[in-house]
């Protein structure tokens, strides 16, 4: 019986200690992560998910050109061209990039619905296709983003467009590639293999950046900072799809990601920027939009470029496509293309 | 378990985890106790100024804390109606401020208790998200400096302290018993098994060198024979009672089996117990005396059978140390709630140095081999008198004889 005294009161003695703290542990964690935005965000992720497997109601538009191949190298380079209903053009563009993580979604995704929106306020919508990383690595997308901008100029005038009015949206994925055609339209670089429309320009008058990724790098680290739990996991990763877009995990080819980095072509000849991003956000971090819009308003001026940041706001959903929203891009893009 | 126990190092180490688990537990929840309390005490305020800095509105100065604002990208904002002494030590709070700004958009509320250069070596620092319209703009931090925190710190591990080493204390003078009492425990165990084997060894020794006399055949005498065969009989009975005892006293101590338990007619008992000890003492010449006070014994609460047992094996002692001619006296007392028998006898006496062992395993005081018994009787007879939740005790003076006494239970 001895025997046993001995453990006992030191074992109690540690569950005293330990149960005198337990419920402090419990409170904090619950304190720190605050329960109903991870509910919110499940819920709208959902909806996203949904939405985009459904596609994007274009019915009410009178005037489409539906899959025009605006290069040869694959399939995939097609581009829709929706014209408004109502007014005399040449109409100003707004290029609608769709997202997806560079491996999914396609030109008529629920994604694209915003912008499409844009049709009803005088604008011409070119929803473009690009190269998944499934079928090529970077720079392929980013090339076929460009060479789609070249095709609406190159064609502006048989589809009553207007070349020299030209805006660059996309959410996520689409996002960085808007930013990046944003910032890389006076440069030589990210033209890849498309070779047409060579002498035409990709340069745009403005990007409206909707939570996309801009230093692949830094998402882990700024993820770590913000304390918010990432989604995706590591994206230096070999798996992440940052790194498929890559072709090889983002650590082992660090000077193509800084190709990729729209931060790397930032000049003053780039076009007039709108980045919104959510605070919440588990996909891409915040700050990859805040050190963006602090690197654009360093050399641009601080008029060129709004940053906008939406409280407790995740990876799309109903901050950004709410109707007061829509009107603060719109009014924007009439700023800057009308 | 043995193994574990006999390294000191072992117990060492538990009382060190302890004292390291709990020192940082109890930092912890100090911590966070005086976290929660801040919380709720400063972040109203903060809330509300929050509230104004984003509508544009500045605030006026206060000496209960220090607030700070910045933009998204770490800028400072003037949250303040006058201007401020501006020092050196003002980048330094920003730049440690900045460096929470990531937290403080995502949503994460930062509070910290921490070193902020140029303000102070302990200060709570809470933060929040500027929020103007569902939008965010900036983060905004309140900064105290936290003495209370340190003060209640330094009082918890003062009474931390004090109280680990009166702990420490009593565990180690708790394990000094504890070791001590094993130890002796364990010499017990080993006298025990070296004076059972000795005692299974003597009877069986003479039956061996006895029957290895008779089997070759030396001896012719019928009447030495006859001798040898007694011999061998009386030892292989004391074998076989010696074993028997040993039987029953594990059992005893093996199975506590609890005795049923009922009114008991004390002086029938004794009775029971005294009859075949009245004819064995005429034979032995001698006196066998029960007092007038037995015959006043009350009824007790009890079992009848274990306490013939017991005065069986109470009576058979005093019998066998009672000189020749002597006397044995069964008296008894009764006092309150309780019933004493007492066994007298007014043999030699028990020496002062058995007295306290009398009723372990084989002590029989000589260990005499020359008598009967096995040396467990008293032994089994302290047994069932604890398992009935009873006492037994020995008086001896010297050289004026032995007393037994056995408690009972009145009904």
């Amino acid at each position: 019986m001895k025997k046993s005294l001995c453990p006992i009161i030191s074992m109690s003695l540690a569950a005293a200690l330990l149960a005198g703290c337990s419920t402090d542990i419990s409170e904090e964690a619950l304190l720190e992560s605050d329960g109903t935005v991870e509910v919110s965000e499940t819920a709208q992720a959902k909806d996203i998910k949904k939405d985009s497997s459904e596609g994007v109601d274009a019915s009410f538009i009178e005037n489409q050109f539906l899959d025009i191949p605006y290069a040869s190298l694959s399939e995939a380079q097609q581009l829709d061209i929706y014209l408004p209903n109502e007014g005399e053009g040449p109409f100003p563009v707004i290029v609608a990039i769709h997202g997806g993580g560079f491996k999914e979604g396609d030109k008529t995704g629920a994604d694209l619905a915003p912008m499409l929106e844009g049709v009803n306020r005088g604008y011409a919508v070119v929803a473009v296709n690009y190269r998944l990383s499934q079928e090529a690595f970077f720079p392929a997308a980013i090339s076929d983003v460009k060479a789609a901008i070249r095709y609406v100029k190159a064609n502006a005038e048989e589809y009553n467009l207007n070349p020299d009015k030209i805006a660059a949206w996309g959410g996520s994925a689409g996002g960085h590639l808007a930013a990046l055609a944003g910032t890389s339209g006076d440069s030589d670089a990210l033209k890849g293999k498309n070779r047409e429309n060579i002498n035409y320009t990709s340069e745009v008058q403005a990007v409206v950046d909707w939570y996309g990724q801009i230093d692949f790098l830094k998402i882990d680290e700024q993820f770590a900072d913000s304390g918010i739990t990432p989604k995706l996991g590591e994206r230096n990763a070999a798996g992440s799809p940052e790194s498929k877009y890559m072709g090889r995990s983002l650590l082992e080819k660090i000077d193509e990601v800084k190709k990729a980095n729209p931060e790397s072509y930032i000049t003053e000849n780039d076009p007039a920027f709108l980045i919104q991003h959510g605070t919440a956000d588990p996909n891409v971090p915040v700050q990859q939009s805040v050190n963006f819009a602090e690197n654009l308003k360093a050399v641009l001026g601080e008029e060129q470029v709004e940053l906008t940041l939406f409280e407790g706001a995740v990876h799309g959903g109903e901050p950004f496509t709410a109707e007061e929203n829509l009107e603060e891009v719109f009014s924007f893009l009439d700023e800057k293309l009308k | 378990m043995k193994r574990l126990f006999s390294s000191k190092l072992w117990i060492a180490f538990v009382i060190l985890a302890i004292f390291i688990s709990g020192q940082l537990l109890g930092a912890f929840a100090i911590k966070h106790y005086f976290i929660e309390s801040k919380i709720e005490e400063l972040q109203p305020p903060l809330t509300l100024i929050g509230e104004e800095v984003a509508k544009g509105d500045k605030i006026s100065r206060t000496d209960d804390f220090l607030v700070k604002a910045f933009d998204v990208h770490g800028k400072e904002m003037d949250v303040y109606t006058d201007e401020g002494v501006p020092s050196s030590d003002n980048a330094k709070v920003n730049k440690k401020l900045a460096s929470y700004l990531p937290k403080i958009i995502s949503g994460k509320m930062a509070v910290e208790i921490h070193e902020v250069p140029g303000y102070s070596k302990r200060a709570i620092i809470i933060g929040q998200p500027i929020v103007h319209n569902g939008k965010v703009t900036g983060g905004i931090f309140l900064l105290k400096e936290a003495r209370a925190y340190q003060a209640a710190l330094d009082g918890f591990y003062l009474v931390f302290f004090v109280t680990l080493a009166i702990g420490t204390i009593i565990i180690l003078a708790f394990l000094t018993v504890f070791i001590r009492e094993k130890n002796e425990l364990d010499q017990m165990r080993k006298d025990y098994v070296a004076n059972i084997s000795h005692e299974l060894k003597t009877p069986l020794s003479s039956i061996k060198a006895l029957t290895e006399t008779l089997a070759d055949h030396v001896v012719t005498d019928p009447e030495k024979i006859d001798q040898y065969y007694s011999i061998i009989l009386r030892e292989s009975a004391r074998l076989e009672k010696l074993i028997a005892d040993l039987l029953e006293l594990s059992r005893l101590q093996h199975k506590k089996v609890a005795f049923d338990k009922s009114v008991v007619d004390t002086i029938e008992v004794i009775e029971e117990a005294v009859e075949p000890f009245a004819i064995l003492a005429d034979e032995l010449d001698l006196q066998l005396q029960i007092t007038e006070r037995v015959k006043n014994l009350p009824e007790t609460y009890s079992n009848k059978d274990r306490i013939i047992q017991v005065l069986t094996i109470l009576l058979d002692n005093a019998f066998k140390f009672a000189p020749e001619q002597g006397r044995v006296v069964i008296d008894a007392k009764t006092t309150g709630k309780k019933a004493e028998i007492r066994v007298s006898d007014n043999g030699p006496g028990i020496s002062k140095e058995i007295l306290p062992h009398i009723f372990g395993r084989f002590t029989k005081e000589d260990l005499s081999h020359t008598s009967t018994g096995s040396g467990l009787g008293l032994s089994i007879a302290h047994e069932i008198m604890e398992q009935l939740g009873e006492k037994i005790r020995v008086e001896s003076k010297g050289d004026s004889g032995t007393t037994f006494i056995i408690t009972l239970r009145r009904a």
